[in-house]
């Protein structure tokens, strides 16, 4: 614990002394860009690995628990980056945090160098895809209505909504003929790609995903998974994405982030983790979880 | 929807006012029979006279109904019981005679004339091939007898109060009864003794006896005409073409003219005309075509239903729609809806009077309450069932809250809504037939006079047209459901 917390802790703080200056005029730049979000095709890079959002002390507590005891993260643009843990360990509250659903107790998260609070929850929703377990979708739309409420909602002409829904589904190898079906006629795996496709649709710089997975049969996740990660690869975006599964996040993950009780256990590549334990901790979750060797091949 | 409402309310505000040249008396009745016939009496005279027109404002439902409209002038001139005046208006049972009563009545702004010329007493009546009884003191002797009495006389202190005081009168069971079911009630003997006015007409018909008031229980009800006090300065050869029926009409006579129209089935009007010499007497009571009449109701019906609704719709679902964001609010909101729920209709139409008058307002504005019960809870139930995920999601994608509001929350709610729309339509065809009590029309027409007049048939004309509403009311919105409700959230 002590070692991943002293990892966590000099990331946290090399960052803003290094980056301010420079950043913080690339993100109003970028802020700029956003109001046309539909014209921009990916987000151009201001630097190859400034860190995108950056989480700075974090501390929430919910009734009578704490459910985070002082996080001190940052995510690296155009990664993907994955938090595991077990359940209850606060990877998803940490997440609802970075979107706005939630407020810290005391600390801040910064997203491109603003800071996420309800002001400006509105002005970020759009530059970040959140993708939940089942798909969230709306059971009285149809799933090209799902993909597109987010552009709706925003007033971009019908043309350009038709012409970006099939871009999406395209990217997805979502037939066409399922996206007027409704989310109650879509299998688990359908209703995923679509709510993915719905938190790509006006082409947000981050996609946030919680459990994505969690709810599917192990056929399509493998499938899914394969297809996420070739989407991800595509769009280039900084994804983070919850899950307890090691191997998924195995798979995923450029970085991983392993929670314990409301803290962070250790920060690092997959390799990092397995041969470089930072604690008793790491050790256990990862063996508890390691699938059977046979299942490896 | 909302067009077609304003189309209505247009149409309706074009009928009041369209205005002839003569100033109108308008002249009420309460929902029976002897009632009916008075307030046709005093309407020829007053069209005779020719200082004004009339405007017929009859079968206002009970005693209470018909003093209020008197008092806050929505009608100017009804016949009434000097008894009636005595304990219910002015609360005062010792005042026995006109000139006293007139006296009592100054400061309220009416006046009546002196005495029509019979009295209609409230009497006790037993089948007397069953019980032979004769007086009121024999009958408190029967304690075992089942009693089957109108909803008035069971609380006017004049009626059943009254007997318990004087005769210490016993009954096994005292149920409320509409006084024109009560008749065959006694003839097929559900009841061995019901109240009774001394000159129904079925008393002889049906060979019931009236048991004398040994005691003098009951106070005198003589027949009078009751006015706003400025009528005799408006039009005072009316009034005293009016007070010219003192004394005219016997007892024995009005027990004819109530048995013309009820068992002789002669219309109210020609009733009326038979008795001040008319030579187009005798016809059979006049009926408009079977269809014709249905349709005219059918209107009447519709445009309180529709009207109610669409005003129901369009304050029911803003207020769900504010109870669902605030807490404290939703107490209150829903609290107010479900109050109003528990106020008997006849009850909130006697309130509405002094603030709408009689007619369809009132009644508009009656059936627009009782709407919005099931409207404002179906709506706040759907918006509260809304998943807490999904709103979570459209918070993350940053749905400004209008649009949030019309493209995911109103939808997602919209079969809970619709389906309190539709209770609350299903509910207000029904309701509305109590309209007619206060002069609304609709159905309850001739559900009102059919019941006066102990006429099955006629209730049927109301009834069974009330019920085929209700029906196509129900199909209709099964239908429209599939309109309005999403095809995404349907079974």
């Amino acid at each position: 614990m002590p070692a991943g917390e002293g990892l966590s802790q000099r990331i946290g703080r090399r960052r803003p002394t290094e980056d301010k200056g420079p950043r913080q005029k690339k993100a109003v730049d970028c802020l700029g860009t956003r109001q046309f979000p539909g014209k921009r095709k990916i987000m151009a890079l201001p630097e190859k690995n400034a860190d995108a959002i950056r989480v700075e002390r974090v501390y929430k507590r919910m009734g009578t628990r704490n459910v985070l005891e002082g996080i001190d993260l940052s995510f690296r643009r155009a990664q993907t980056h994955v938090l595991l843990g077990p359940s209850g360990c606060g990877k998803s509250t940490l997440l609802r945090l970075m979107l706005g659903l939630e407020r810290a107790d005391s600390g801040r998260i910064l997203v491109e160098d603003l800071p996420v609070t309800p002001e400006t929850q509105p002005q970020l929703a759009p530059r970040m895809g959140y993708v939940v377990q089942d798909g969230g979708l709306f059971p009285h739309l149809s799933a090209a209505g799902n993909i597109a409420l987010p552009a709706r909602v925003r007033g971009w002409p019908k043309k350009r909504i038709r012409a970006r829904v099939s871009e999406l589904a395209q990217l997805a190898d979502l037939d066409c003929s399922l996206l007027q079906r409704y989310p109650r006629e879509l299998s688990g795996g359908q209703k995923q790609r679509v709510g993915l496709l719905r938190a790509l649709m006006l082409d947000p710089a981050f996609c946030l995903l919680d459990e994505p997975l969690g709810a599917l049969d192990p056929v399509a996740r493998s499938s899914l998974q394969t297809a996420l990660k070739k989407i991800f690869n595509a769009v280039k975006k900084t994804v983070i994405m919850v899950t307890h599964d090691i191997g998924e996040a195995a798979f995923f993950g450029h970085s991983i982030t392993l929670l314990h009780r409301g803290t962070i256990a250790q920060k690092g590549t997959m390799e990092d983790l397995l041969e470089r334990p930072a604690d008793a901790y790491v050790t256990e979750f990862l063996s508890s979880q390691r699938p059977p060797p046979e299942a490896k091949s | 929807m909302i067009r077609l409402a304003l189309l209505l309310s247009a149409s309706l505000l074009g009928q009041t006012v369209l205005c002839q040249s003569l100033p109108v008396i308008r002249v009420g009745s309460k929902s029976f029979t002897e009632s009916y016939i008075l307030a046709e009496i005093v309407s020829q005279v007053i069209e005779r006279t020719g200082e004004a027109r009339v405007e017929r404002r009859f079968g206002l439902g009970q005693t209470g109904i018909a003093f209020t409209a008197l008092e806050e002038s929505k009608i100017d001139v009804i016949p009434e019981y000097s008894g009636t005046i005595a304990e219910n208006l002015l609360h005062r049972p010792e005042l026995r005679d006109e000139p006293a009563l007139r006296k009592a009545l100054e400061p309220l702004g009416l006046v009546i004339s002196g005495s029509l010329g019979f009295e209609n007493k409230y009497a006790l009546a037993v089948n007397p091939s069953r019980w032979n009884l004769s007086t009121l003191t024999d009958l408190a002797e029967h304690p075992e007898l089942h009693a089957g009495f109108s909803h008035e006389f069971l609380h006017r202190t004049d009626g059943l109060p009254r007997l318990r005081q004087v005769y210490d009168m016993r009954f096994r069971d005292a149920r409320a009864l509409e006084h024109s079911l009560a008749y065959s009630a006694l003839r097929d003997g559900v009841i061995d003794v019901t109240d009774v006015y001394t000159t129904d007409a079925r008393l002889e018909a049906d060979r019931l006896r009236t048991l004398i008031d040994d005691k003098h229980a009951f106070p005198p009800y003589r027949a009078v005409i009751l006015a706003r006090a400025s009528l005799p300065g408006l039009y005072p050869r009316t009034w005293s073409a009016l007070r010219a029926l003192e004394g005219r009409i016997s007892e024995g006579e009005m027990r004819k003219l109530n048995a013309s129209v009820e068992l002789g089935r002669i219309d109210f009007g020609a009733a009326a005309r038979g008795f001040l010499g008319d030579s187009t007497t005798k016809a059979k009571r006049h009926e408009m075509p079977w269809l014709a009449e249905t349709r005219r109701l059918t209107w009447q019906h519709l445009e309180l239903v529709l009207i109610s609704l669409c005003f129901s719709v369009v304050a029911g679902i803003p207020l769900a729609i504010a109870a669902s964001h605030h807490r404290r609010l939703a107490h209150w909101i829903l609290g107010f809806s479900e109050v109003v729920q528990t106020i008997p209709s006849l009850a909130l139409l006697c309130f509405l009077i002094p603030l709408f008058g009689i007619g369809t307002r009132p009644a508009l504005v009656a059936l627009f309450l009782y709407g919005l019960l099931p409207i404002v809870r179906g709506t706040y139930a759907g918006l509260l069932a809304i998943d807490p995920q999904l709103r979570e999601i459209s918070r993350a994608l940053a749905i400004p809250p209008m649009k949030r509001l019309l493209l995911v929350e109103l939808p997602l709610a919209s079969p809970n809504i619709m389906s309190g729309v539709k209770t609350s339509a299903v509910i207000n065809v029904g309701t509305a037939t109590l309209a007619a009590l206060i002069g609304a029309g609709g159905y309850g027409v001739p559900i009102v006079t059919g019941l006066a007049l102990n006429d099955n048939s006629m209730i049927l004309r109301g009834a069974i047209p009330a019920a085929l509403m209700a029906l196509a009311a129900h199909w209709f919105f099964e239908w429209l459901d599939g309109v309005i409700i999403p095809k995404g959230l349907r079974a």
